[in-house]
């Protein structure tokens, strides 16, 4: 039983680190209000905030804590799965209502229970080796169309985005890591942690900058949930042949955080010590 | 037991994509989109789609089987009720996805009411916006109607391949509806479209000739050149704010794609000669502060394809200049940067609020300019 409440240390690494990047990616570039230009730099500044947080981890986390790290690793992967099933729906089913599409993620999600951390951190694992290869394509496709000059101004809307958005990559930085050290079933340095988290956010800010410099910056109105999604996804200047691998990498990456984030919140409940 | 129940279960969830499918034939796949205003405020749209297993073949007799595509269209007040008629209108599901170009006329793309037509149009689901834009004279709807494939038999892939082939000769810009819809909202440069037109023939009457309804260039190019299709495209729109503010010709829009991308092979005379040039590398767009006064400065650097005279291409050089500082003083005038100078400017600076305050566009229309232009010989 406990083999199901606990990750192995490279399950929790992959899988806290696969996580992250869909999480952040999607909360600052799709969900929340358009951050834009300072989005690559919130992730950073979110790095910094959830150190404290997980250094209080590392020595154990007690019930209560653990208690409250499952509720709102729940909230937030209800969000993910909201998010994906709105993505279903923006992309190819329009006509068909959220919850009929939210039912085979959660019957994935369901799956991850039955099997275990160590095999979502598996997936994770392979989903790593599978996603450089295919932003690796994308990004050579789109190279043409990239303008680092939309990246400019640097700081977006000001250091008081920036920091708004820092907290909320650093709710999700400590709550992940906290999750992840909370669950992991040998011992994990602190460093490691660190790493692990650190190259997430670099891998983040990539995929942010990459993101920037295929559509400018919309200042006049907020463009919609909608909208962002699709300019991320089928812009209107990246060739349309990348709408395959762009919506696998979306969807894969959204159901991997909801079938990890449940299985963490359902094994932080379930561990006795 | 259990092996059945997953075998099961996968089919079933490869499969549970079948309970929603269309048969091809069920569909109307648009191409080409058409935006006209309507004189009380309205909008009209007009679609052109191809008929489904129409080869636009002769019947045994020789003669003409019918038109290979159909053109419908809609009004309403506002943009979503003219697409909910366009909907009934089509007689079938209407899939807005392939569309290949859009199509505005110039009254519509002028008025205040378009900056608020780009949003809704961009909105539209599952209408991708990788299609050209293009604004015309006279309505849309005629421009549409009078569209027809010359060398191929699918209209989607000679749009392609036709404005693939302009834009790489700097006749047209290269101008998506996504870049106009980006471009609008953002705080860089203003966007372009391509100005398409449709033959003199067509526009002339009794009573009005078509030099009165096309511009002289326009006609120009009409009695000089001799084409298969009565839908011409040269020349580009300027928008300013998502409204079209002025227009460019064929050598102005040449001088546009020079300023801002690369040209491949254009003829053009100096001296009284004629040279084939292309673009050597990517043109160089600076923009320097001195205090408060602003410089544009741009540096163009092409390649004769043939063994010139060098004054000849001194002389070009001179008159390639002339041309490119006289379209950015004009595009000065109107306040419009389709140069991307302003992305350029925005850079210096470290937030969006402290680049608004700036107040680029009157500190451009002030700016001083220098082009500076440079032919390699080539050829030899």
């Amino acid at each position: 039983m406990s083999e199901k409440t606990t990750i192995s240390r490279a399950s929790a690494v992959s899988g806290v680190a696969a996580a992250l990047i869909s999480r952040a990616f999607y909360g600052l570039m799709v969900e929340g209000p358009a951050l834009d230009n300072g989005a690559w730099l919130s992730i950073l500044v979110g790095l910094a905030l959830a150190l404290p947080t997980l250094w209080l981890f590392r020595r154990g986390v007690g019930r209560s804590a653990r208690l409250l790290l499952a509720a709102a690793l729940f909230v937030d992967a209800m969000k993910a799965l909201e998010g994906a099933a709105f993505s279903e729906s923006c992309i190819a089913f329009n006509h068909i209502p959220s919850a009929v599409l939210a039912l085979p993620l959660l019957a994935a999600a369901a799956r991850c229970l039955v099997l275990g951390g160590d095999a979502v951190g598996a997936s994770a694992r392979i989903w790593m080796r599978l996603f450089i290869p295919a932003l690796g394509l994308i990004v050579a496709l789109q190279w043409s169309y990239y303008r680092p000059l939309w990246l400019t101004p640097v700081l977006g809307h000001g250091p008081g985005g920036i920091l708004r958005g820092g907290v909320r990559c650093g709710l999700w930085m400590a709550m992940l890591g906290g999750a992840g050290m909370a669950l992991c079933r040998e011992q994990v340095r602190f460093e490691r942690v660190v790493r692990t988290l650190a190259v997430a956010a670099l891998v983040t800010a990539i995929l942010i900058l990459l993101r920037l410099m295929m559509a400018p910056a919309c200042l006049s109105g907020d463009m919609g949930r909608a909208l962002r999604l699709d300019a991320l996804l089928t812009n209107g200047r990246a060739p349309l042949l990348l709408q395959l691998p762009m919506i696998v990498i979306w969807f894969v990456g959204l159901t991997h955080l909801l079938c990890f984030e449940i299985w963490c919140a359902v094994a932080l409940v379930r561990k006795r010590s | 037991m259990r092996r059945s129940l997953a075998l099961l279960l996968i089919i079933a969830l490869v499969l549970s994509g079948c309970g929603q499918t269309v048969e091809v034939e069920d569909q109307a796949y648009a191409l080409v989109l058409g935006l006209d205003a309507r004189g009380d405020g309205g909008v009209e749209l007009t679609i052109r789609i191809p008929r489904i297993g129409h080869s636009g073949d002769s019947d045994s007799d020789g003669k003409s089987s019918g038109r290979p595509y159909l053109v419908l269209a809609a009004a309403g007040e506002s943009y979503a009720q003219a697409l909910e008629q366009l909907q009934w209108s089509a007689a079938r599901e209407l899939n807005l996805s392939h569309i290949a170009l859009i199509v505005a006329s110039e009254a519509l793309a002028s008025s205040a009411a378009f900056p608020r037509l780009i949003d809704s149009v961009a909105e539209t689901r599952h209408l991708y916006t990788t299609a050209a834009f293009v604004v015309c004279s006279g309505r849309a709807r005629d421009f549409i109607e009078g569209q027809e494939t010359i060398l191929g038999a699918h209209l989607s892939s000679e749009i392609a391949a036709m404005f693939r082939h302009y834009a790489d000769h700097g006749y047209i810009p290269r101008a998506s509806f996504a870049e106009l819809y980006y471009a609008t909202h953002s705080c860089y440069s203003d966007p372009t479209a391509i100005w398409g037109f449709p033959d003199a023939g067509e526009l002339a009457t009794e009573d009005q000739p078509a030099a009165a309804v096309i511009t002289d260039d326009d006609a120009r190019l009409n009695a000089d050149t001799l084409t298969a299709s009565s839908r011409q495209y040269r020349g580009a729109a300027l928008f300013l704010d998502g409204r079209m503010v002025g227009r460019l010709n064929g050598s102005e829009t040449l001088c546009l794609r020079l300023l801002t991308g690369r040209v491949t092979g254009f003829g053009y005379a100096a001296a009284g000669e004629g040279l084939n040039l292309s673009t050597l590398r990517s043109p160089v767009r600076r923009v320097r502060l001195d205090g408060d006064r602003v410089r544009l400065q741009a540096e163009i650097a092409l390649i004769s394809e043939d063994p010139a005279d060098p004054a000849v291409l001194r002389a070009a050089e001179q008159s390639i200049k002339r041309d490119a500082e006289a379209l950015i003083r004009w595009c000065q005038q109107l306040r419009a940067d389709p140069f991307a100078f302003a992305d350029r400017a925005a850079a210096r600076f470290a937030t969006y609020e402290s680049w608004l305050q700036w107040n680029w566009r009157e500190r451009y229309a002030q700016a001083d300019v220098e082009v500076s232009v440079s032919i390699a010989r080539g050829g030899s």
